[in-house]
C-alpha cells in the first residue's frame, strides 16, 4: 500500500464524516492536526483535483452563499477504504512506538 | 473591501491555465474569501499569493508534460541510466575485464589502466555508475525521494569529475559525452516519479530488457570508459529503433502516456545518432528538424493525456 502524505491524509480525514466545501476542509484539517497544518488554497485544490482523478473523492454539488461559490466534495468508497487502511497503519505504528517507550521508561527507572 | 480582495485573488489566479480558471476560479476564490473572513483579513497573505503562483505554474506545466508522462519518462531514463551504468562498471571500468588491447583511443593510442586506476576500477567515473545503481535499488524499495537525491547529486559531481579528470584523459582524450548523457537522463529522473508507472517486480524485469537493448547496440569493451567518446563503439540507433517500436505498440494500444514518454525518451538518442552518422552541419540541421517534429508529436500525445476527453484508463 502506498503511504499517504500528511496533507492528503488530512483532506481524506476531513471528508470522512460527510461532504464539505473548500474552506470547511481547511478548517477541519487544522482541527485534526491540532493546529499544525494549515492547507493553502492552491495546495488544497491541487490535492482535490488529484484525489478526484484517482477516484478517492467526488464532487458533491455547488452552493452559492453570500455571492460566493462553495463547491462540495465527498469521500468515495475507495477513498474511505484507503483512509481506513492508512489510519490502521498509523495506529499500529503509534502503538508499537508507545510500547517501546514504556519499556524504555521501565528500564531507565530500574537503572536509577 | 471584499471586492478588492476578490480582485487580488482573481489577478493571482492568472498563473493558472485559462481552462482551469473557467472551471475552478469561482470555487477557489470563494474558499479564500471564506478563509480571509474567518481570519478577519482584508488583504491576501504573501504566502497565499506565492502558493497560487507555484500551484498555477505547475498546473500549466502539467498541460504540456503531464505527471503520467513525466513519471514514465523518469522510469525509462532510470532504466537506461542503470543499464549503461551496470554494463560500464563491469565491462569497461572493472580492471579484470579491461586489457591493454581494449583501451584504444580514437587515434590508436592506448594506456595501461594502472596509470589511471581508481582502486580496482579504471576511473572515478565508476562512482557515478554506483549512484545510478543505488538509485535504481531505491526505486525498487519504493524510496523515490532517495533515488531523486542520489541521481540529482551525480549532476554536479560529474562536472567536478570532468574538470579534475586525471591523466591520460586530462589532455586531449577526455570527453564529457558519457557524463552529459547521464546528466540528461538524471534530469528526467528528477522531473518525474520513476516508482509510479510499474510495480517493483516489473521494473526489475524492465531493467533486464534495457540491459539487453544496450548490449545489442554496443561493442562492449574497455573503450566505453567514463571519460572516453563512448559512441565510437556504441550504436544509439538500436536504442532509437527499440524505443520507436515500443512507442508504436503503445500507440496501437492507445496508451497515450507511454507513447508520449517513449517518443520523447528516444529523442536524445536520435539526435546523437544523426550527429554521429552524418557530418556535423547536415546532421545538426536534420537533428534540429527531427527535434521539432518529435517534440511536437510528443507534446501532442502528452496533451491527449491531459485532455479531459480522454478516459483516464487510457493514460496507463
Amino acid at each position: 500500500m502506498t503511504e499517504l502524505r500528511e496533507p492528503t491524509f488530512l483532506v481524506l480525514a476531513a471528508l470522512a464524516d460527510g461532504r464539505k466545501h473548500g474552506y470547511a476542509i481547511i478548517a477541519e484539517a487544522v482541527t485534526i492536526s491540532g493546529g499544525r497544518v494549515q492547507l493553502k488554497a492552491g495546495t488544497l485544490y491541487a490535492a482535490l483535483e488529484r484525489l478526484e482523478s484517482e477516484g478517492l473523492i467526488a464532487k458533491a454539488g455547488d452552493d452559492v452563499v453570500d455571492g460566493r461559490l462553495r463547491r462540495y466534495y465527498d469521500l468515495t468508497d475507495s477513498g474511505a477504504a484507503l483512509l481506513a487502511d492508512e489510519a490502521a497503519r498509523q495506529q499500529q505504528n503509534a502503538a508499537a512506538a508507545t510500547q517501546r517507550l514504556r519499556a524504555r521508561s521501565i528500564r531507565v527507572a530500574a537503572a536509577q | 473591501m471584499s471586492g478588492a480582495l476578490e480582485a487580488r485573488y482573481r489577478a493571482a489566479l492568472r498563473w493558472y491555465p485559462r481552462s482551469w480558471r473557467a472551471e475552478n476560479a469561482d470555487a477557489i476564490v470563494g474558499t479564500m474569501l471564506d478563509q480571509a473572513e474567518a481570519q478577519g483579513r482584508s488583504t491576501p497573505l504573501p504566502g497565499e499569493l506565492r502558493n497560487l503562483a507555484s500551484s498555477g505554474a505547475s498546473r500549466r506545466l502539467e498541460r504540456f508534460a503531464p505527471r503520467a508522462v513525466r513519471d514514465r519518462l523518469a522510469l525509462i531514463a532510470l532504466l537506461m541510466g542503470t543499464a549503461l551504468s551496470l554494463l560500464s562498471t563491469v565491462l569497461a571500468e572493472w580492471a579484470p575485464f579491461v586489457t591493454r588491447e581494449t583501451i584504444l583511443f580514437d587515434d590508436g593510442s592506448f594506456f595501461i589502466p594502472a596509470a589511471a586506476g581508481f582502486g580496482p576500477f579504471l576511473s572515478a567515473g565508476v562512482l557515478i555508475y554506483f549512484a545510478w545503481i543505488l538509485a535504481f535499488c531505491a526505486v525498487l524499495l519504493k524510496r523515490q525521494g532517495v533515488a531523486a537525491i542520489v541521481v540529482g547529486l551525480t549532476i554536479p559531481f560529474s562536472v567536478v569529475l570532468y574538470l579534475f579528470r586525471p591523466e591520460p584523459w586530462a589532455a586531449n582524450q577526455g570527453s564529457p559525452v558519457t557524463s552529459l548523457i547521464l546528466d540528461g537522463l538524471a534530469l528526467l529522473v528528477i522531473l518525474g516519479n520513476a516508482r509510479r508507472p510499474l510495480a517493483p517486480a516489473r521494473t526489475a524485469i524492465a531493467l533486464l530488457f534495457a540491459i539487453a537493448v544496450v548490449v545489442t547496440g554496443t561493442e562492449f569493451a574497455g573503450t566505453i570508459q567514463y571519460y572516453s567518446r563512448i559512441f565510437v563503439y556504441f550504436e544509439p540507433r538500436v536504442i532509437v529503433a527499440v524505443l520507436a517500436l515500443l512507442a508504436m505498440v503503445a500507440g496501437v494500444r492507445q496508451s497515450h502516456a507511454w507513447t508520449a514518454a517513449l517518443v520523447l525518451s528516444a529523442l536524445p538518442w536520435a539526435v546523437i545518432s544523426l550527429m554521429y552518422v552524418v557530418p556535423l552541419v547536415v546532421g545538426g540541421a536534420i537533428g534540429a528538424s527531427l527535434c521539432v517534429l518529435v517534440i511536437a508529436f510528443g507534446i501532442w500525445r502528452a496533451s491527449r493525456v491531459a485532455s479531459p476527453n480522454v478516459p483516464s484508463s487510457r493514460s496507463s
